[in-house]
């Protein structure tokens, strides 16, 4: 490896830097402030390195990782998720400074998140069957420990458990997957892998690894853990659960989509197609009558799924340039509006608590109660149900025009019933936001540099939802090469 | 074209939403300020689109989205003009009627009249697919949110249900759009959302179609059109007094308005064959709104059905083509506009006083309130289109241009008329006349002030009705241009 390769993997050498950091500190000193307060250095940090150096064409590092601006990107969304996570769990914890600490331990969730950041942004620029395999098991094993993180509340150690087996069994069918795919081409760089001809046992292979990514993705058939875990978890291991490990996944899940050979397209087209309309239509359907804002939300997860899935479909069609700038700007839609959304539930929630401020009612009047938070939320509903002016706006913008372009009817005809069904469970909390408010509801005090990221945040929202041309005119040479 | 007014054409989008911004944060400090301000703004907007007209037609276009070729592009001209005219003075009469009518978070109250004002301006004005599409859906939020905070019993439902019928209908009118535009794209080789570049674009005919049936759709639930139409009534019976005059005035006018600037310049063969349908759903509409009228016992669910039955004139004209029935359609969207504005103004007065719509609990009232019984028998008779008042020439020019093409669909419509008048006399008669049942306070000054301006515009639009037919002059002659080429 030269120096260069290393000075090319800086942002995550800060990352763990930063985690080596976390843990001498925990064991010198244990202190959540200074905890949180060096995770986040650590990730800005990487998030400017990353900034700075930006990649504009592919360079491998080593035979395991490649530094491309597609990973680029999604690291970028990656990190902007983990800050977001890192500077909320001080008030979800109890601040230290109040003396109302929490019953938990501080430290290691910090600990856990930077590691999950790391294996998420080595995910992203994997290359290889073997880093593939390592990142995404890192990311997901330090999840599973921040998704049980408060021991005292049973539906948490359910959802975990539940999530731990079934995200085992996933990364099982994934493995055999790569094995098929080894056992006929003898390769294990992805690309290599992949473009060597394809017999039925290959191609069964790919079905296999592709099920396995979508089990992470929470697309229908592959489903049913999500609700469960959402609601169980604490509200801000849900929330990197929805944006940092779907933001990832789904950048392998693009990669290997524009590597499939021509002749097996036309069955994956299919099969995917089937997927996506399923999870548009399901996903939208069972969140009509959810009461439990994290439930809806999971729901809302499957069918975002499924419509950023359209893209992953007809990036086997057409333009790749577009496509890529589609996903992105969806992906990244998605997750400002979940970000916002779970920042609200969680600055209204406390950790120790037997259960996360979940269920509507609890909601109602936020509005006049806490105007600001209540704003921001409705913000974050109207992006996902893709209102002008928001960003989500745009990103379904984007995906209808390459569904539209495509002539892909059936999945435009999903999108548009999938959206309407969207709009009413959308709308219902949005109005229970806004109805005479009944009992009174806590918020966070302090934690003002989180709710100037917050704030920040929502700002984005809306800015690159009136201009979007800030973003959009630039995305093609974010994100391709050339 | 103008160059230096440029600027001050895209204020008219952008002041409202300062201005309520503004009255929000005064009405926090000073109670009552924010009546004022939003008074003095809708009032300043006007006398800017008055200059604005004077200057005559100008235009506006900054980049905005470049990498898909969209413009933030605005076009006045004469159309536009008496659209956000009539948008501007019904807000201000929509300030009036709801001047002590709203008790609670009336800062708020403010910046959504006035947001939404923003919003049915920018309809008016967009010139840009996309940009009209933005603004289309963004005018929905404030108006559902008037609804939805200010609204009387029901009000989730109707704000909810109101949201969702226009919100899911648009959705086909934005893969149109994106439709539309691809298709330029294949055509010359960019994408454009202009509507000016969009209209030399020539069509396979089924492609048209259903192009058209998109935007046609979404337009028909704004309208509306039966059977499309079951959010209408809920949403403006429940809405605040204020909210039903923007409903009724404005709003149901940019369906008409969507159908006059895009549908029928963009497809004009698709509309001449689809024209047979839409008309039948428009006479459709006249009879059904009038029927159901007739059978309300509520003041404000009575005048909702009759605006169903008035705005299927519009379509019915829109679609025949002719001259003389796009001129009336052109007078119905105003004349409408105002009377129904003023009967729902009433209908918020009188539910003011006896907290009541149900019109068995009202009856005998002009014994108490003569003033208010006179101002709402003219209204009344505005409504069933007494000849010297502006909606009897609207309706009489319809029909007249529509024999032309659709006799029979015509002579169904003019029976609408005759429904008309048995509902609207039937509602006076059981409000105002009879035994009296309740008493009523008379109107007050400030009341008297803007019902009485309102009579003075219904009849005089009633007597000049040419102002407003050479405002729209231009629109119409390139619309009849565009036919003629159409027809084989």
């Amino acid at each position: 490896m030269s120096l260069q390769e290393l000075w090319l993997l800086l942002p995550v050498l800060i990352i763990s830097a930063g985690i080596l950091l976390v843990m001498l500190q925990a064991s010198w000193k244990r202190h959540s402030v200074i905890a949180q307060g060096l995770t986040v250095l650590t990730l800005v940090l990487a998030l400017a390195a990353l900034i700075w150096q930006y990649p504009n064409d592919i360079k491998t590092i080593t035979l395991l990782f490649e530094y491309e601006p597609i990973g680029g990107f999604f690291s970028l969304l990656i990190l902007m998720a983990c800050i977001s996570v890192a500077l909320l769990q001080g008030p979800y914890m109890g601040s230290s400074y109040q003396g109302n600490s929490s019953k938990e331990v501080a430290e290691e969730f910090y600990i856990l998140l930077l590691l999950s950041c790391l294996g998420g942004m080595l995910l992203v620029m994997s290359r290889h069957v073997g880093s593939v395999i390592l990142s995404i098991e890192l990311m997901s094993l330090a999840m599973l420990a921040m998704l049980a993180y408060n021991r005292e509340r049973k539906v948490a150690l359910e959802g975990a458990m539940k999530y731990l087996l079934l995200s085992g069994a996933a990364t099982s069918v994934l493995l055999m997957g790569f094995a098929l795919l080894y056992a006929t081409s003898g390769q294990l760089l992805l690309v290599d892998m992949l473009q060597s001809p394809m017999g039925l046992l290959a191609k069964s292979g790919f079905v296999l690894l592709l099920a396995g990514l979508a089990f992470k993705l929470s697309l229908v058939p592959l489903h049913f853990w999500t609700p469960d875990v959402y609601q169980g978890a604490p509200v801000n291991s849900t929330l990197l659960l929805t944006t940092l490990s779907k933001a990832a996944v789904f950048a392998l899940f693009i990669k290997l989509i524009l590597l499939v050979p021509e002749d097996f397209e036309a069955d994956m087209v299919r099969m995917l197609s089937w997927m996506a309309i399923a999870s548009m239509l399901l996903g939208n359907w069972l969140a009509l009558q959810q009461q439990s804002l994290k439930r809806l939300m999971a729901y809302s997860a499957i069918a975002h799924m499924g419509y950023v899935l359209v893209a992953g479909i007809i990036a086997m069609g057409i333009d790749h340039s577009l496509v890529l700038e589609g996903v992105s700007y969806y992906l990244l839609a998605y997750l400002v509006a979940s970000i916002l959304i779970f920042a609200v539930l969680s600055l209204l929630s406390k950790l120790d608590d037997q259960q996360d401020l979940d269920q509507l009612p609890q909601l109602q009047g936020l509005f006049w109660q806490h105007p600001w938070l209540a704003s921001i939320m409705t913000l974050g509903f109207l992006s996902l149900a893709g209102m002008p002016i928001t960003i989500g706006f745009i990103g379904k913008f984007y995906l209808l025009t390459l569904a539209v372009k495509l002539s892909a009817w059936w999945l435009v005809a999903a999108m548009l019933v999938g959206s309407a069904v969207g709009l009413y469970y959308y709308l219902r909390v949005i109005f229970t936001l806004f109805a005479p408010s009944k009992n009174e509801i806590h918020q966070a005090s302090g934690a003002y540099f989180t709710k100037i990221w917050i704030g920040i945040i929502a700002a984005g929202l809306l800015l690159l939802g009136i201009l979007p041309g800030l973003l959009g005119d630039q995305l093609r040479s974010i994100l391709v090469v050339g | 074209m103008v160059v230096v007014n440029m600027e001050l054409l895209s204020l008219l989008i952008f002041l409202p939403l300062l201005c309520g911004a503004v009255a929000w944060f005064a009405e926090k400090k000073l109670r009552g300020s924010g009546n004022w301000i939003t008074l003095f703004s809708l009032t300043g907007l006007l006398l800017l689109s008055f200059y604005l007209g004077s200057l005559g037609d100008s235009s506006l276009s900054w980049s905005w989205f470049a990498r898909f070729n969209i413009h933030f592009a605005l076009l006045f001209d004469g159309l536009a003009l008496l659209m956000v005219v009539l948008t501007l003075a019904l807000a201000i009469l929509a300030v009036a009627v709801s001047w002590r009518e709203i008790e609670q978070h009336r800062g708020f109250f403010h910046f959504n009249l006035l947001f939404s004002v923003a919003g049915i301006i920018g309809v008016f004005l967009a010139a840009d697919l996309f940009l009209f599409f933005v603004f289309w859906e963004v005018m929905l939020i404030p108006m559902t949110a008037l609804i939805l905070i200010w609204g009387h019993e029901k009000r989730r439902y109707a704000a909810i249900k109101f949201f969702i019928f226009t919100q899911a209908s648009s959705l086909l009118m934005l893969v149109a759009i994106i439709a539309l535009a691809l298709e330029h794209q294949t055509q010359t080789g960019f994408l454009s959302f202009s509507l000016a570049e969009l209209q030399i674009l020539g069509f396979a005919p089924k492609t048209e179609y259903w192009l058209m049936l998109g935007f046609f759709i979404a337009f028909a639930v704004k309208l509306p059109m039966v059977p499309l139409h079951s959010w209408l009534p809920d949403a403006h019976t429940q809405a605040p007094t204020a909210g039903s005059v923007l409903l009724a005035g404005i709003l149901l006018k940019t369906g008409a308005y969507g159908l006059i600037r895009i549908v029928l310049p963009l497809f004009p063969n698709a509309t001449m064959e689809f024209a047979p349908i839409a008309v039948t759903l428009g006479v459709l509409s006249i009879i059904y709104g009038a029927l159901m009228a007739y059978s309300q016992t509520d003041f404000k669910r009575l005048v909702a059905y009759s605006s169903i039955s008035h705005m299927g004139f519009v379509l019915l004209a829109l679609f025949s083509w002719q001259e003389v029935a796009l001129q009336g359609a052109i007078l119905t969207i105003v004349a409408h506009g105002i009377s129904s504005a003023a009967l729902f103004s009433m209908a918020g007065m009188i539910q003011h006083r006896i907290h009541s719509r149900e019109i068995g609990s009202m009856g005998g009232m002009w014994a108490s309130a003569p003033k208010m019984a006179t101002i709402t028998l003219i209204f009344v008779m505005a409504g069933i289109g007494m000849p010297g008042m502006a909606n009897f020439n609207g309706e009489l020019f319809t029909l007249l241009g529509s024999y032309q093409v659709f006799p029979t669909h015509t002579i169904i419509a003019a029976l609408g008329i005759i429904g008309s008048a048995v509902y609207g006399l039937h509602l006076f008669q059981r409000a105002f006349q009879g035994p009296t049942n309740i008493d009523i306070s008379d109107l007050r000054m400030r009341e008297l002030v803007y019902t009485s301006l309102l009579v003075v515009a219904l009849f005089y639009f009633g007597l000049q009705p040419h102002i407003i037919l050479d405002l729209s002059a231009d629109t119409l002659s390139s619309l009849l241009s565009i036919a003629k080429e159409a027809k084989p």
